[in-house]
């Protein structure tokens, strides 16, 4: 079966990213493919290549990234929650006069119809608030 | 490919957080994907649905619940409503800028169950 994913809670102070990298790894294991993890709200938190998390504690960003590198799965966030956010990349930056993009290499900018078009595609999509 | 049944869910009350404008963003954007879809209000959220007449447009607020009531013109087959929620809430139909369709919650069960893809804010 091939899933699509949409995470709407931020990294670290809610559970929905983690829970939704657990999702990821039984069903890849059992032989599922995921196409994308869409990062909506303030999932798009996720995206963020600044985090700091504590040595002691799970490091969301990083595991994103190596299942993503793995296994060739789409990580996006959307681009009107991550602006109004402040998670962007280098061009985002550079357009809008700021100092810096933020957004972590493993993570594309992208618009709702990228998560409707995975939802049209897939065989399920699966949200974690 | 044959229409999808695209089903959006807002369950939040408007304004204290960003989870029903963000919705409406959604549901704008899955409308234009020429499938079929539909919006579904319950517990806070028929709280989006309230009449916006009254909000006052000084407190540098985007009242954005006004698109609510235009969801028809941007492709929304139809809108739903759990009628306990609106009960609970001491809110009445007269008082919502749409006629939805008023379901009880088995009506939720099914309309849920009919549905490609739901997605819930």
């Amino acid at each position: 079966m091939n899933f699509n994913l949409l995470v709407t809670g931020a990294v670290y102070s809610s559970q929905a990213s983690y829970s939704a990298l657990q999702f990821c790894q039984a069903a890849l294991q059992a032989g599922h493919v995921i196409s994308q993890v869409f990062f909506y709200q303030d999932g798009v938190f996720n995206g963020s290549g600044l985090t700091i998390p504590l040595a002691d504690e799970f490091d969301t960003v990083s595991q994103w990234q190596q299942l993503a590198e793995q296994h060739k799965i789409d990580l996006i966030v959307c681009v009107s929650a991550a602006e109004r956010r402040g998670v962007i990349n280098q061009q985002q930056a550079l357009e809008n006069g700021l100092n810096s993009g933020n957004l972590h290499t493993s993570f594309k900018v992208a618009g709702l119809g990228e998560l409707h078009a995975a939802s049209l595609e897939s065989d399920r999509t699966v949200s974690f608030k | 490919m044959n229409m999808q049944k695209l089903l959006y869910v807002i369950s939040q009350a408007p304004y204290s957080n960003s989870s029903g404008q963000e919705a409406l963003e959604a549901i704008l954007i899955g409308a234009s994907f020429e499938q079929s879809v539909s919006v579904l209000f319950l517990h806070d959220g028929v709280f989006q649905l309230k009449s916006s007449r009254s909000i006052k447009s000084n407190l540098n607020l985007k009242v954005y619940t006004k698109t609510f009531k235009a969801l028809s013109d941007f492709g929304v087959d139809e809108c739903f409503v759990l009628a306990n929620s609106l009960d609970a809430r001491g809110l009445s139909i007269s008082e919502l800028m749409i006629e939805p369709t008023l379901l009880n919650e088995q009506q939720v069960s099914d309309l849920v169950a009919a549905q490609h893809r739901v997605f819930t804010f």
